[in-house]
Order: C-alpha cells, then sequence, then structure tokens
C-alpha cells in the first residue's frame, strides 16, 4: 500500500504524458524526468546548486540550533524566563518564516546573511518549542528520583532533565531541519540566485519542464535523506528509547 | 491540608505499614519523610548512626526508573551522586542484583524488562543507596496479583537478611499484615493516625500465615476500622459533610 499509490499515480502519468491526454510540455512523463535528473546529475550541472542549497541548510540549522536548544531548556528549568520569552514565542511561531525575508532584506541587503537567517528563524522557533516541550512533559517522579538519591542542582540537570528531554530535542531538530528546508527553497525561489529552489524558479521560466521537476525531486530527496539520517543517528544515540515515532 | 497532628516513630529495624483510605495522604507522608515535600509545620527526625549514609531512600510506585540508564546505573545511581567510586559501585550493584534474582539483566534497559522486574531493580536501586530508612510506596501496586504475591515473598526475605527500618504505604491490608511488624491506620483526609496495631504474627513470617485464625482476627478487626475511615472518605469525596453522617 505504501508504494502503490504513488506508484500507480506515477504509471498513469506515464502513460497519460506518452498518450497526449496531459500536455508532455506541462507534464514530462516521468521517465523524460528521471532521465534529465540523471542526464543532469552525470553533467555535474545540479551540482553547484545542490551544494549552494546544502551549504545554506548547513549554516542556518547550525544557526538555529545552537541558540534554541540552551534556549529551550532554560525556559524549561527556569519559570521566570518560560514568562517572559514565552509570549514572543507564541507570537512569533505560527507566522510563515518566509515573511521575515522582506523585513531581513531590508536591515540585511540581499544576500546570504538575510537568506541563512530567514531559514534558521524557522527551524530556531520549533527547536526551542520542542525542547521546551520536553522538559515540561518529562515523568515529574524523575525529578522526584533525581532529589531522593542526592542529585541537586547542575547535578539534576545533567543527570536527569537533559537525558529526560533528549528525545524531544532530537524531534524538534528534525523537524527543525526539514522546516528549514522549506524556507530556505522559497526564500531561494523568490529572491535568491543559485540554490535548488531558484532551479526550480529559473526552468518555471523558461517552460523547461523535466528540469523544474527534476529539481524537485531533489529537494524532496535531500529532505528524506537529512531527516532519515537524523533518525538513524539518534537510534543509535538514545539506545534506551522504545519507540522512536516519527 | 492532607495530613494533620501525625506523631510516628518507627523503631530500628522495623518494618512499619501505613495503610488508610485513598487521599488520606500516606504517599504525602512518606514524601515528607524522603525530603521530597516540606511539611507546613512539624519535624521529622532520623536518627543517622552511620555518618555519610543518606537518610533515606524512596521505592516509588511504578518503579521511576531513568530509562535512559542501564539496570546496573539505575542501581548506582545514589552511589555515583554521592562520589563512591567505581568499582564499589559496581560490587555494590552486582550484589544487590544478585539478591534481588536480576544478575543476568545488569546491562538492560528498563524498558526491556517486565513490570515485576522493574519493580525488583527499583528495589535494589534503593538498597544499594543503603539508606537509614527506606521508604516504600505502594511498590508492589501496578503488578498484576501473582506477581505480587511473589514480590511479598521477595520482600520478607530481603527485610529478614538486611534488617533495615522500613517504611511502607499500601492500600492494601492483607500486605501490610503479611509484611509489618505494626500497622498505623490513617483516618480519611486530612490524615491523622486512628490507631497503631501491633502485629503478633510471628517471625520469620511466609504467606502461609494468611492461613491462621491470628491473622483473619487481626484482619477482622482492623479493617472494620478501616472501612468506617473508607467510608467517610467516600462521602467525603460527594461532597457530604463527613461529620453530619457521625463517623
Amino acid at each position: 500500500m505504501g508504494v502503490a499509490v504513488p506508484t500507480a499515480v506515477l504509471v498513469l502519468w506515464e502513460i497519460f504524458s506518452r498518450l497526449g491526454i496531459v500536455s508532455p510540455r506541462y507534464f514530462p512523463a516521468p521517465t523524460t524526468v528521471a532521465w534529465t535528473l540523471a542526464d543532469r546529475l552525470v553533467a555535474g550541472d545540479l551540482a553547484g546548486d545542490l551544494l549552494v542549497t546544502l551549504t545554506r541548510l548547513a549554516l542556518a540549522f547550525a544557526l538555529a540550533a545552537l541558540p534554541a536548544v540552551p534556549l529551550g531548556l532554560l525556559m524549561g528549568i527556569a519559570r521566570p524566563v518560560r514568562d517572559l520569552v514565552e509570549p514572543y514565542l507564541a507570537f512569533v511561531f505560527p507566522v510563515p518564516k518566509i515573511t521575515l525575508l522582506p523585513f531581513l532584506l531590508i536591515i540585511l541587503g540581499v544576500g546570504e546573511p538575510a537568506f541563512v537567517l530567514t531559514g534558521a528563524s524557522s527551524a530556531f522557533f520549533q527547536i526551542v518549542i520542542s525542547t521546551l516541550a520536553g522538559v515540561q512533559t518529562m515523568d515529574p517522579r524523575l525529578v522526584e528520583v533525581g532529589r531522593n538519591y542526592g542529585a541537586h542542582g547542575p547535578r539534576l540537570f545533567w543527570k536527569v532533565i537533559l537525558p529526560a528531554a533528549l528525545p524531544a530535542i532530537f524531534t524538534g531538530l528534525r523537524l527543525g531541519l526539514g522546516l528549514s528546508l522549506v524556507t530556505l527553497v522559497a526564500v531561494e525561489f523568490v529572491a535568491a540566485k543559485s540554490g535548488l529552489g531558484h532551479l526550480v524558479y529559473r526552468h518555471w521560466q523558461m517552460l523547461s519542464t523535466p528540469e523544474m521537476y527534476a529539481a524537485f525531486a531533489l529537494v524532496g530527496a535531500l529532505g528524506l535523506v537529512l531527516t532519515r539520517g537524523l533518525r538513524a543517528l539518534q537510534a543509535r544515540v538514545l539506545t534506551w528509547q522504545e519507540d522512536i515515532g516519527v | 491540608m492532607a495530613l494533620d497532628r501525625i506523631s510516628l516513630q518507627a523503631h530500628a529495624g522495623e518494618f512499619l505499614c501505613i495503610v488508610g483510605p485513598s487521599g488520606s495522604g500516606k504517599s504525602t507522608l512518606l514524601r515528607v519523610l524522603a525530603g521530597l515535600h516540606r511539611q507546613s509545620a512539624g519535624d521529622v527526625h532520623i536518627q543517622a548512626d552511620r555518618p555519610g549514609t543518606p537518610l533515606t531512600a524512596m521505592v516509588f510506585q511504578e518503579h521511576a526508573l531513568l530509562p535512559w540508564r542501564t539496570v546496573r546505573d539505575n542501581v548506582t545511581f545514589g552511589l555515583e551522586n554521592r562520589g563512591v567510586g567505581r568499582a564499589e559501585r559496581e560490587a555494590r550493584a552486582r550484589e544487590m542484583l544478585a539478591m534481588v534474582g536480576l544478575a543476568r539483566f545488569a546491562q538492560h534497559y528498563p524498558h526491556q524488562l517486565s513490570g515485576g522486574m522493574k519493580q525488583r531493580v527499583g528495589i535494589a536501586r534503593a538498597l544499594a543507596n543503603d539508606p537509614e530508612v527506606l521508604l516504600m510506596d505502594e511498590p508492589l501496586a501496578a503488578l498484576d496479583a501473582q506477581t505480587r504475591t511473589i514480590m511479598q515473598e521477595e520482600l520478607l526475605r530481603i527485610w529478614a537478611t538486611l534488617g533495615k527500618t522500613v517504611v511502607y504505604v499500601t492500600h492494601s491490608l492483607e500486605e501490610a499484615l503479611l509484611l509489618g511488624d505494626r500497622v498505623v491506620l490513617l483516618t480519611a483526609r486530612p490524615g491523622r493516625v486512628s490507631q497503631i496495631y501491633p502485629v503478633d504474627l510471628g517471625r520469620p513470617r511466609a504467606l502461609e500465615v494468611r492461613a491462621s485464625p491470628a491473622y483473619g482476627a487481626l484482619l477482622e478487626k482492623i479493617w472494620s476500622r478501616l472501612r468506617e475511615e473508607v467510608v467517610r472518605a467516600m462521602e467525603a469525596d460527594r461532597g457530604v459533610d463527613p461529620e453530619a453522617i457521625g463517623g
């Protein structure tokens, strides 16, 4: 069932496109897209844009995760910090971060800092919220165990609270990475002159649809590989977890 | 207010059971003894005969093991926090895990164990910490009836071996009579000491004691009093003034 439906869609698409029932100009056959993708990958045409997007993503993700995890933890253990920050978080979190781009472009000008920061912002809020939730939803009895068995202050944090929050932190990182990619591709689509998002835009403008779909597929594959990779890392690091979930 | 005017003394090496209706503050009492809950008035005095050992170690309801630690590392958790060296910690863990019959499971994680095994680890963790007083908060309540019976026998054996002072909260009068030297009956909320019953059923005690007439008589005697408190607690839950129905 998992692969049956997408396969059926692709097969129908292939047939309809080949028979001209749908316009092959707008809906090129999946095999044509696949050949184009393979062809361009081998020729190395896509490597440049792929690398650009990956670099932006790595920067954005690091820029988001490094402050977000400590902030989420701090909010979790220090009530005043939580009360102070939470309203802003609740205000900004639901705003699609792509809408920050014009604002950042005005402040920082058109260029990498504005692109990367926009991508980082979408991951940042997700990671803060997941980390905070990890601390808040931990089993409170584990804190009592810590205290009753002599873990106080920093020791309670390192030995009990942080490990208890780790699964949620990992989930936050995974979701954050995905959101970052979504936002970055959108940023590239509307503002950048390079990257996979820009590739989609350029080929759409030129109506070279096989290349456009090939870029789509590449973005999807990138997201799949990265989030699956983080999940595999989580399974390796948190061997004690019963079930990782999604 | 959960508790009111509680005055209790446990003797060294005594197995003291606390029973009472739900909401009588049994668990709160243990948490006060453990230093996890600050009482609004009064004080707790635990005589520490051996400097450097912790005053209390709690066996929690539903085990409360740290899921990211192996069985062994759960057992050594208290020792680790007190700065006991690795070799000594591990030797102590081996000893305690052998005592609860889990020597082969030292490297397992909690999620790989059954409910009964997890609670054995919880008991080993408390014993390894070698406290002056062992506090047990309905440790067997979450287990199925058969596992519970096996664990009661285990507890009798372990207590006979180590001779620890134990304060044991349970909602099961049968369990209190099987395990305890004395049974403290708390009233409905706010919990007060209603009556303290010595359990003169001899030692060493085994499950067979449940067949003796003395056991039956004592059970009946305490139950008739406990029953009143349970009914009072239920009436209070339904919003009826407990004084109005006259005890």
